[in-house]
C-alpha cells in the first residue's frame, strides 16, 4: 500500500504542479467581461447611454457614434438575464444613466444560459446563474472553469501580448476578427471587414438552423420574457429610458430563419414594449444597412457597427 | 454518480482510504461500508429508488435462505418463481409496461375495437435490468444447488449493489462475486495498478472516443433525411465506436473500481470488432449479458441440441430477448433478429466455433483472409447497430435505403463538423492500441515501455486528452444506463 501509495503521488505531482501555475496565470488573466466592466465602472459618472445584449449588439453597436456618452456592454452570447444582473450590480453607480438599449433579437426570449460562459461571467462580473453553486469553478479555473481550448487561446493571446514589439492593445481572447491592434473603447471592439466564407447558403442555413432550433425547443419564454419586464420596470422607477430593439441581419440569410418565429418575435417585442410602454426599433432587414456592413450573416463590422451606431442615436435624438 | 464525474472523483477516494485504512481490519465492516457506498451512490441519481433495490435484496435474501431449508421440489420450484416473478414484474413494469400497453391499444385498434387503457408517466431506475439479472442468478444457482445459500445479509447486500457494476454491469454471477464478498481481501499493489490503468483506458474510451463519435453520429442519425448515402454509412461506423466505447468504457472502469478494492469481475468485452465472424463477436461482446442468456435461458431450452428447428428456435429465442432486453422498442428486436439471422448459418453448418482464439495471435499483422472476415463483421455489425441506434424501425429502414442508393458513392457531406482533423486520428489511434493489446484483458493491462518516465508521459497523454474531451463534451450520458 505504502508503495501504491509512494507511486500515485510521483505520478500525480506533475499534473498538479501543472494545474496550479495554470490557475494562477488564469485568475490573473484578463478577458472581455473584465475589461468591459471595468471600462464601465471607470466612466460610471460619464455614461448616459447602456447597450446590452449578445454578440450581435456587442459587434453590431459602436458606442463612438452617439452623441451622449454610450457604453457597450454586450458580450458574446450574452442573455438577457445576464444583461440584467451586470447592469443591475453597479446601476447605483451609473448616476448619469439616461438611456438602456437591450437587444430583442430573434432568439432572445428563447435562452438565458451562456454555457460555458456562464462561468467566464461569473469569474469577472460575479452574477451567477440562477444561484448555481460555483463551489468547484471556485476550487480550480483550470479544472472546472475553463475549457482546455479557451485556456489554450489564453496562453496565445498573452504569449502573442508578451512578445510583440508592435503596438498591440488587447491582451484578451477576442474572436477571429478583430484586429489585435485594435483598442477597446467604450466597450466596443468591433470586427474588421468580412468574412468570406461565412457568405453563402450552406453557412446562412446551418446559423438559422441553430436558431430556430433554439427558439423551436426552448420551454424558458415566460420566463424570460418576466425577467425582461423585471428590468424594463426597474429601469422605469428610476427614470431612465429602456428602448427594445433588433439589430441587422443580412437579408438573404433572414429567409432561412422561420418567418414564423420571425413573426412571432416581432409580435412579443411589439406587445412587451406596447404593455410597458417603451419604444421596440426593429431593424433586422433594415435596408439603410449594406451587405459591405456585415462581417458575416447576423453580425456587423465596425463599419456597420457605427453606422447602425448612428442609426441609433438619430433614433434617440427624435425621441423628444 | 456517474463514473465519468467530479461526484465520483471525489467519492472513490473517500470510499478507498476508509476501505482500506478505516474498516481495512474487519471483513463484516468492510462489507458494510460496501453496502453503504453503493446506497449512496445509486442514491446519488435518485434516493427513491433505493427501495426497489433493498426490497429486491430482501426477497432474494429470503427466498436463498428457504430454498437452503427446504428439500421438498414443488416449493423450491414456488419459491424460485416467486424471485422470478418478483424481480421480472419489477422490471416488466417499470421497463415494459407503457411499450404492451401501446402495442395492445394499436393492435386493437387495428382489429376495429378500442381498449381504455392508459400509459404511464414511469420513470425507468437506472440499472435494473443490470441487478435484477444479478439477483435471479442467484436464486438460480442456489436452486439448483450450485451455490450455497448465505445467511450473511450485509455480503449479500454488498453484492447485489456493488457500486462499481451496479448500474451497468458487468453483470456478474452470484457463483463469481459472492464468495468474494465473503472472504477476506488483501490489497495487491499490482491489483491496483492494473486497476487504475483499466479506470484510465475506460475514461479514454468513454470521453474521448465515445463522447467525440456520438457528437457525429447524433448529428447525422437525427438530421438523417438531410444525408447522402455515404455520410449516413459514416453515421453509422461512428455510432458503432460509440457503443463500444461506451459501454466497454463502463466495464473497464467498473473492473479497475473493483480492482482497486481487491474484486476480480468478469471480463465484459474482449476486443470484439476484430471478431471474423459473428459467433465470434457474440463470444466478445457484452459477454456477461452473452453468458447469463446461455447458461440461464438459451441451455434451459435445450440450446444447440435436437433438430434443425429447435436450434432456430432457440437461436431466435435467444436473440430477440437479449435484444428486448435493450429497451421496450421494437428496434431493439429487430436488432436482436437481424444477428439471429447473421448467426443461424454459422451454427447450422457448425461453424460457429472456428474462430476461438484471438486473431492474428502469432503475428502483428492480420493476413487478407482475416483482413476480409473480419470487415465482413464489421459491416454486419454496424448494418444491425442501425436499428438498434434509430428511433423507429421506419427510421432505420429510410435510413438503410438511403445508404444502399446511389448517394452512397458521392463524397461525405458535413456540415460544419471538422471530423478529419479530431476524430479520424482519434479513432485511428484508438484502434491501433486496441489491435496491439487484444490479447490482454484490457488495451493498455501491459504497457511495454520500460522506462518509467515514457511510461508516465503516455499515461499523461491519455489524461491530457481525457482532460481536453471532458469538458468538450459535456452532456453525453452511458448509453446503458437507459438499459
Amino acid at each position: 500500500m505504502v508503495l501504491f501509495i509512494k507511486r500515485l503521488f510521483v505520478f500525480m505531482v506533475l499534473p498538479i504542479i501543472m494545474v496550479i501555475m495554470t490557475d494562477g496565470f488564469l485568475r490573473n488573466k484578463n478577458s472581455l467581461y473584465k475589461e468591459k466592466i471595468q471600462g464601465a465602472i471607470q466612466d460610471k459618472e460619464k455614461i448616459e447611454i447602456i447597450i446590452l445584449g449578445n454578440s450581435h449588439a456587442n459587434f453590431g453597436v459602436d458606442p463612438n457614434a452617439f452623441d451622449k456618452y454610450a457604453y457597450n456592454l454586450a458580450n458574446v452570447n450574452q442573455s438577457i438575464y445576464f444583461d440584467k444582473r451586470i447592469l443591475l450590480s453597479h446601476l447605483d453607480e451609473y448616476k448619469n444613466l439616461k438611456y438602456v438599449l437591450i437587444s430583442a433579437d430573434f432568439h432572445s426570449l428563447y435562452f438565458s444560459s451562456q454555457g460555458i460562459r456562464d462561468v467566464w461571467a461569473y469569474y469577472d462580473t460575479g452574477v451567477n446563474y440562477k444561484n448555481k453553486n460555483y463551489l468547484f469553478e471556485d476550487f480550480s479555473h483550470t479544472l472546472f472553469g475553463y475549457t482546455p481550448k479557451i485556456i489554450l487561446s489564453l496562453f496565445k493571446t498573452e504569449i502573442i501580448y508578451q512578445l510583440s514589439t508592435s503596438n498591440i492593445v488587447v491582451d484578451f481572447p477576442v474572436q477571429k476578427g478583430v484586429n489585435l491592434k485594435d483598442t477597446i473603447k467604450n466597450g466596443f471592439i468591433g470586427f474588421e471587414g468580412k468574412d468570406v466564407d461565412a457568405f453563402n447558403e450552406n453557412k446562412f442555413q446551418r446559423s438559422a438552423k441553430k436558431f430556430n432550433r433554439v427558439v423551436e425547443t426552448s420551454k424558458e419564454k415566460l420566463e424570460i420574457e418576466e425577467d425582461l419586464n423585471g428590468l424594463i420596470q426597474i429601469l422605469i422607477n428610476r427614470d431612465i429610458v429602456p428602448i427594445l430593439f433588433t439589430t441587422p441581419t443580412f437579408v438573404e440569410y433572414n429567409k432561412y430563419l422561420n418567418a414564423n418565429f420571425v413573426n412571432l418575435n416581432k409580435s412579443d417585442f411589439d406587445r412587451i414594449s406596447g404593455k410597458q410602454n417603451i419604444q421596440y426599433w426593429n431593424f433586422m432587414n433594415s435596408d439603410l444597412i449594406k451587405a459591405e456592413d456585415f462581417y458575416d450573416e447576423d453580425h456587423l463590422n465596425k463599419k456597420g457597427a457605427f453606422k447602425f451606431g448612428k442609426m441609433l442615436n438619430d433614433s434617440i435624438n427624435n425621441l423628444y | 454518480m456517474l463514473f465519468n464525474s467530479i461526484d465520483f472523483a471525489i467519492f472513490l477516494p473517500i470510499v478507498f482510504v476508509l476501505y482500506w485504512f478505516v474498516v481495512n481490519k474487519n471483513l463484516k465492516h468492510q462489507n458494510i461500508l460496501i453496502a453503504l457506498a453503493s446506497y449512496v451512490f445509486y442514491g446519488w441519481w435518485d434516493w427513491r429508488f433505493l427501495a426497489l433495490i433493498l426490497f429486491s435484496t430482501l426477497v432474494d435474501y429470503g427466498i436463498g435462505v428457504s430454498l437452503g431449508k427446504e428439500h421438498n421440489l414443488n416449493r423450491r420450484k414456488i419459491l424460485l418463481w416467486i424471485s422470478i416473478l418478483v424481480n421480472l414484474g419489477f422490471l416488466g413494469f417499470f421497463k415494459y409496461y407503457n411499450f404492451f400497453i401501446d402495442n395492445f391499444k394499436s393492435a386493437f385498434t387495428f382489429f376495429g375495437s378500442a381498449i381504455n387503457a392508459n400509459s404511464l408517466n414511469i420513470i425507468l431506475p437506472v440499472g435494473i435490468s443490470f441487478y435484477t439479472f444479478q439477483t435471479l442468478s442467484y436464486t438460480i444457482d442456489v436452486y439448483k444447488k450450485r451455490l450455497e445459500p448465505t445467511k450473511d445479509f450485509i455480503s449479500f447486500a454488498a453484492f447485489v449493489s456493488f457500486f462499481p457494476q451496479l448500474v451497468a454491469g458487468p453483470i456478474e454471477r452470484a457463483t463469481n462475486l459472492l464468495p468474494q464478498m465473503l472472504s477476506k481481501r488483501q490489497f495487491e499493489y499490482n491489483d491496483a495498478v492494473d486497476g487504475l490503468r483499466q479506470i484510465l483506458w475506460g475514461l479514454f474510451k468513454k470521453i474521448v472516443i465515445a463522447d467525440n463519435c456520438a457528437t457525429y453520429a447524433n448529428l447525422i442519425f437525427n438530421n438523417s433525411a438531410d444525408y447522402s448515402g455515404s455520410t449516413l454509412v459514416l453515421g453509422a461506423v461512428f455510432f458503432t465506436f460509440q457503443i463500444y466505447g461506451d459501454f466497454s468504457g463502463y466495464s473497464d472502469i467498473a473492473i479497475g473500481t473493483s480492482r482497486l478494492f481487491g474484486f476480480k469481475l468478469m471480463q465484459n468485452f474482449a476486443f470484439p470488432y476484430f471478431s471474423r465472424d459473428i459467433a465470434e463477436f457474440w463470444r466478445r461482446w457484452h459477454i456477461s449479458l452473452s453468458t447469463w442468456f446461455r447458461d440461464y435461458l438459451y441451455i434451459p431450452l435445450g440450446g444447440s441440441r435436437g433438430g434443425t428447428w429447435m436450434k432456430v428456435r432457440n437461436t431466435f429465442i435467444i436473440f430477440i430477448v437479449s435484444g428486448f432486453w435493450h429497451g421496450a422498442n421494437w428496434t431493439f428486436v429487430i436488432w436482436g433478429a437481424l444477428n439471429a439471422i447473421y448467426f443461424l448459418p454459422l451454427l447450422l453448418t457448425k461453424r460457429n466455433r472456428q474462430n476461438m482464439e484471438v486473431v492474428a495471435g502469432d503475428s502483428y499483422f492480420p493476413s487478407k483472409k482475416e483482413i476480409g472476415q473480419m470487415s465482413l463483421t464489421f459491416s454486419l455489425t454496424v448494418i444491425a447497430w442501425i436499428f438498434f441506434r434509430a428511433d423507429n424501425i421506419e427510421h432505420a429502414l429510410n435510413y438503410l435505403r438511403e445508404i444502399f442508393s446511389s448517394s452512397l458513392f458521392s463524397i461525405p457531406l458535413y456540415q460544419g463538423v471538422n471530423f478529419l482533423k479530431v476524430l479520424f486520428p482519434l479513432l485511428l489511434i484508438f484502434i491501433t492500441i486496441e489491435w496491439l493489446g487484444r490479447k490482454r484483458e484490457f488495451a493498455i493491462e501491459k504497457v511495454k515501455i520500460k522506462f518509467r518516465p515514457f511510461r508516465y508521459l503516455f499515461y499523461y497523454s491519455l489524461l491530457i486528452l481525457i482532460y481536453w474531451f471532458a469538458s468538450e463534451n459535456v452532456d453525453q450520458q452511458f448509453i446503458y444506463f437507459q438499459f
